[in-house]
């Protein structure tokens, strides 16, 4: 895993372009349904489902800067009344490469915080587990991204996902979505800048 | 492997210009930028001083001249000293400054005279973010956190583990008004940790006394601070006085306890700092500070009661030259109070002289002498430094020191025990001290060699060697209790001792690009000969430390910063007879999980990743740092947190 993600970080970093770009000129918005496809034990134990997330992308430079939010719930499986919902509240930076005038790929990485929200505390002799749980986590992704028009385009990613419990929650997701383009206003620009 | 080849790719993939400016001098102490001061231990980062922490708050620094339990550097904010060290340790929530508002921190070690100052044992400057002009507010946030929750495996009872703790929040606020001959700023601190590291929550929770098990870990601790400062800068005056107020609920590492003591700590410091210029080629400076210091009792298990008041009244004169000659006197006045009726008072006057003589053209000698006054204990020390400067690119100096350093700065909880503070006693201390606390004092040699690589690089080589010829050891051979890890055994001071340490820097500065700076920090020291306990000593020091960073600033907003670092292992003998003995969580942190004490801890590799960036013009700024990125564990004291990877970040305003 070390070395994949290494490896990915070198592709990232050893082919900076110098282009120049608008920086905080325009928004992209960001609708996708996630899927988790693969996972570690976390997913064995418990049965997540479909999930939405919601980033907004402006360029920075050499790249695109981004924030987001992701929710999905993991149900029940092997423990009683274990289910818990999960939001990832991330930030993370990727780079476009643009093959065609349409067609583009951006590997990228994002770090954030997962909150847990788990339906019942649980309790042994006495002490008590509270329901919320926080925990750093780091993404790597790659989406690929499709210009239908200036201010619409549709994309598919795949992402890797660590949240850094004591036994870590490691999953792969897969999404699909839809991106607005628009404009960025005088004062998200004053703000970002 | 891998490592080396992501940083090869981050160098080279960036394209390489080369500045007319930014480079570093090489006649200044060593600074370091201020930006991702995030925690204490960034204050010391390639300054040569290694940190040693038990709860990653209150540290003591530990160089190659002193080790970990030797007197502590002074500390000043924009050259004025100020005070956060209670019983030989430094606590970070006590710096009247916000780790947001550090621009630079320089540093010295040894004896001489800096800023106006002499120091005896070693400086550190903090220099702040000069405030805009006009009104402006600040505000701060931090928290922190280390990985490793349970998280939904608290359901499984074979995978449950206890909760990890938090850092903060730290809150900071302030309010400054700069015009163009005065200035007044304003700053409040809160600060509040939780000592529930799983290492060290069973000792510091069973000190608070167990009440209800089910009742929330009551191991905080929180620190509240205010300060104030107003100055003129006026024609040939400069003036500033800065008054600040502590107060916290601390645990107090102890050593000759050899654990903590739950405390209550409060200090008021007024300063008056003049700068007076003289004509065209003199200056003065005066400086007045008072300090008020108290260690008092916090509930705790033993009803263990501090009760410790120092009141300090110091003045300092200090005539400077433009050409290198200072001279000047510092005298203070200390006044010590404890239970069991305990007084004492210390006159002492250190008069201090520095010059630096051009021989010739190429060569320069720079001596500072000091000599201080005190009906206990006179002392002397005096430094040299031949430098040679007939290289346009190459600096070589050789230094010598002499140091002679009373009982008072060198040991002072000893010195003041046997001038009647029944500390010991009263905290069930067996103990054993000499019939009177002999003076420390080493001499010193080093070589030191400054290259100027193309004026975008530079080197800097030395090689020291130090000859102890009498220091005195702290030694508290604890023993083992399953409660609270040790309970004291025989106290002593190992006084007397002697030996010999040879050691040598490297530090490389390059600067790669317009945006891209590296720098690397290596120091090796060796201990050639001396008594056992001395041997045994010198053992709790790192011998290695490197320390390697690149900083990456591509565009105005935005600051990069990944950090590595290896420390050596270092072996306590203090802590001979707890080896091996089992420590575990507190009961109600369930599962309790388990520990093996160890005397010897292990050689360190770590990665720390920082990121900073600027918003909304300059006013908003979000910091991130990212520690210990391996997750290997860091324990830099055999009772101290076991602390893997873990995550600080801080949101400041500035309008």
């Amino acid at each position: 895993m070390k070395k994949i993600s290494l490896s990915f970080l070198f592709i990232v970093f050893s082919s900076l372009s110098l282009s120049a770009q608008n920086p905080f000129g325009h928004l992209d918005l960001s609708l996708s349904g996630n899927y988790i496809f693969l996972g570690n034990d976390i997913t064995k134990r418990w049965t997540p489902g479909p999930g939405l997330l919601l980033d907004i992308k402006t360029p920075y430079y050499l790249g695109e800067l981004e924030t987001g939010v992701r929710y999905i719930r993991f149900s029940e499986l092997d423990f009683e009344d274990s289910g818990f919902h999960s939001t990832y509240v991330f930030i993370g930076w990727s780079v476009p490469f643009t093959f065609t005038d349409r067609l583009s790929l951006l590997p990228g990485i994002r770090v954030g915080i997962t909150y847990l929200y788990q339906d019942n505390a649980k309790i042994y002799d006495g002490y008590r587990f509270d329901n919320d749980e926080s925990e750093f986590s780091w993404e790597m992704q790659l989406r690929g991204r499709y210009k239908i028009n200036t201010g619409w385009s549709v994309h598919i990613t795949t992402a890797f996902n660590r949240t850094v419990l004591n036994l870590p929650m490691n999953q792969w997701y897969i999404s699909a979505g839809i991106t607005r383009r628009i404009e960025s206003p005088k004062w998200v620009k004053s703000i970002l800048r | 492997m891998n490592l080396f080849f992501l940083f090869i790719s981050l160098f080279f993939s960036i394209d390489f210009e080369f500045p007319a400016e930014h480079f570093y001098s090489i006649q200044e102490p060593d600074s370091i930028e201020g930006n991702f001061i995030m925690r204490i231990e960034d204050l010391a980062w390639q300054s040569g001083y290694d940190i040693i922490s038990t709860d990653r708050m209150s540290v003591r620094f530990n160089n190659r001249y002193f080790g970990p339990y030797g007197p502590q550097p002074q500390l000043l904010l924009d050259g004025i000293p100020f005070d956060a060290e209670f019983a030989g340790l430094i606590y970070s929530q006590h710096f009247p400054i916000s780790n947001a508002q550090i621009k630079s921190i320089s540093t010295v070690s040894g004896i001489g005279i800096s800023n106006h100052l002499p120091y005896q044992t070693g400086q550190v400057n903090i220099e702040s973010e000069a405030p805009a002009g006009g009104l402006s507010l600040f505000y701060s946030g931090q928290i922190g956190h280390n990985g490793g929750e349970p998280g939904p495996w608290v359901y499984d009872p074979e995978r449950v583990s206890p909760n990890i703790e938090r850092f903060g929040p730290w809150l900071d606020g302030g309010i400054s008004y700069n015009a163009e001959e005065w200035h007044a700023r304003a700053l409040i601190k809160y600060h509040n940790y939780y000592h529930v590291d799983p290492f060290v929550q069973n000792r510091t929770r069973n000190m608070r006394i167990i009440t209800n098990p089910s009742q929330s870990l009551s191991a905080d601790a929180n620190t509240y601070l205010g300060m104030i400062e107003a100055g003129i800068n006026k024609n040939k005056v400069k003036m500033r006085a800065r008054f600040n107020h502590n107060q916290s609920n601390e645990f107090l590492f102890f050593q000759p306890l050899g654990r903590e003591i739950p405390s209550v700590f409060d200090l008021n410091q007024y300063s008056l700092d003049f700068n007076f210029s003289l004509g065209k080629e003199w200056a003065l400076k005066s400086l007045y500070q008072f300090t008020d210091k108290k260690i008092g009792y916090r509930r705790n298990r033993f009803d263990h009661n501090p009760d410790w008041n120092q009141q300090t009244n110091s003045l300092l004169f200090t005539f400077s030259q433009k050409n290198g000659i200072q001279f000047g006197a510092d005298l203070k006045q200390v006044e010590s109070n404890g239970s069991d009726s305990f007084n004492h008072k210390s006159v002492y006057t250190n008069i201090f002289a520095r010059s630096a003589i051009n021989l010739t053209d190429v060569l320069q000698i720079d001596t500072y002498l000091s000599t201080i006054v005190s009906k206990e204990e006179p002392a002397f020390n005096i430094s040299t430094e031949l430098a040679y400067n007939g290289f346009q690119s190459y600096s070589p100096s050789l230094s010598w020191f002499y140091a002679h350093i009373p009982a008072a700065v060198a040991n002072p909880t000893d010195f003041r025990v046997q001038n009647g503070w029944m500390i010991y006693n009263q905290l069930d201390i067996p103990f054993t001290l000499p019939d009177k606390i002999p003076h420390s004092e080493l001499t010193g040699i080093s070589l030191n060699q400054h290259f100027a690589i193309t004026g975008y690089a530079s080197v800097m080589l030395k090689v020291v060697y130090t000859n102890h010829y009498s220091i005195n050891i702290p030694n508290q051979q604890v023993r083992y209790d399953p409660d609270f890890n040790t309970i004291p055994g025989m106290y002593t001071l190992q006084s007397d001792q002697n030996g010999k340490t040879v050691g040598g820097d490297v530090e490389l500065k390059v600067q790669t690009g317009q945006h891209t700076f590296h720098s690397l920090f290596f120091s090796h020291t060796q201990t050639l000969s001396g008594t056992e306990a001395f041997i045994n000593y010198r053992k709790t020091v790192p011998k290695t430390l490197i320390q390697y960073s690149f900083l990456l600033n591509p565009y105005r907003d935005i600051k990069i910063k990944t950090a590595i670092q290896y420390r050596s292992s270092t072996t306590w003998n203090e802590f001979e007879q707890i080896d091996g003995e089992q420590t575990r969580s507190f009961h109600t942190q369930y599962p309790p999980t388990f520990y093996t004490l160890k005397n010897k801890l292990s050689s360190h590799l770590g990665i720390d990743l920082q990121i900073a960036k600027w918003f909304w013009q300059q006013r908003l700024r979000g910091s991130m740092q990212l520690k210990n990125i391996l997750n290997h564990k860091l324990q830099s004291h055999p009772l101290g947190v076991r602390e893997g990877f873990s995550f600080m970040a801080r949101l400041e305003v500035r309008i």
